[in-house]
């Protein structure tokens, strides 16, 4: 039997020695390299986390911007109608001005005939919603013949002679539109049998 | 219906022609035409309307002041030349009862309590 040298021995020892360090350290640095991976990992989540959270916050803000555009037109659009509406109003007694004006200046020049000749309001109002219903350009004309009548009746047959007028509005109408439109040829009568 | 080639003999057209041919070269305006006719207020316009768009008819305003008159123009209404034939061409060709015209005269009295 060989008897080993203390010097042999230890040269045994050192590889073994050796060997195990290496081993131990190649675990090291796997654990390290493990552990340095985990946090570049864990960066990267965040990261990701971050950018995801930075391209919300763009978007939101896109949203503020849309929406502070869109409440800024609605303002705008309010006070527009709100001036729609007052120029409406304005119009509606600008006009109810002209209707008593109107008024006052057909009994102003009929009042030289005396008191029974000034037509009623009811009976003038009448002729008014009639004279309305009638094509634009009739309108003045039907005025003033309708309300010249109503002039020369006495204030009891001026609201009858009204209401005839109104009962027969639609039927005036038609005949006062269909007198606008062309003619063809000369006249001949239907005979009703 | 009305055509486009004429006015609808109705009674109240009727009435309207013929108290226009008793003197048609007379004017008369709208008042004077219902009365004649015997017509209630209200009937007349339309007619006068139809009968002027076929040239039946011609209107004027009278050229009077106002103010001196103390009252309204008025609008006066004639039959025209061609009118006057016209008018007594339907008139002839329309077969109107008698009995039906009276008939009519009394219900729009009945109804109206007599003229303007």
């Amino acid at each position: 039997m060989k008897r080993w040298t203390p010097a042999v021995l230890a040269l045994a020892l050192a590889r073994d020695l050796d060997r195990d360090l290496d081993r131990a350290r190649a675990q090291n640095l796997d654990r390290d390299l493990d552990r340095d991976l985990a946090r570049v990992l864990d960066s990267a989540d965040a990261l990701t986390r971050a950018l995801t959270d930075a391209q919300a916050l763009t978007d939101a803000l896109a949203l503020v911007n849309a929406l502070a555009q869109a409440l800024t037109r609605a303002r705008e659009l309010a006070c527009a109608r709100t001036r729609g509406r007052n120029l409406i109003r304005a119009l509606v007694r600008a006009r109810n001005r002209a209707r008593a004006l109107d008024r006052s200046l057909y009994a102003a020049v009929w009042s030289a005939g005396g008191a029974a000749s000034i037509p009623g309001r009811l009976p003038l109002g009448m002729v008014e919603l009639v004279v309305r219903m009638l094509p634009e350009h009739e309108r003045q004309r039907a005025r003033e013949e309708l309300c010249g009548e109503l002039v020369e009746l006495s204030r009891r047959n001026q609201l009858r002679h009204a209401l005839g007028v109104l009962a027969h509005t639609w039927e005036l109408r038609r005949a006062l539109t269909e007198a606008a439109r062309p003619l063809d040829g000369a006249p001949a009568c239907r005979v009703k049998r | 219906m009305v055509s486009d080639s004429g006015p609808r003999m109705t009674l109240p057209t009727q009435l309207v022609l013929r108290a226009m041919l008793a003197e048609p070269g007379q004017e008369m305006y709208g008042l004077q035409i219902g009365q004649a006719a015997e017509l209630p207020s209200g009937t007349i316009h339309p007619i006068l309307a139809r009968l002027e768009a076929c040239g039946w008819l011609e209107s004027r305003w009278e050229g009077i002041d106002p103010m001196k008159e103390g009252r309204p123009r008025r609008r006066y209404y004639r039959l025209s030349p061609d009118g006057v034939e016209h008018a007594r061409n339907a008139l002839a060709r329309v077969h109107t009862p008698r009995t039906l015209v009276n008939r009519l005269h009394l219900g729009l009295a009945g109804e109206h309590g007599g003229g303007m």
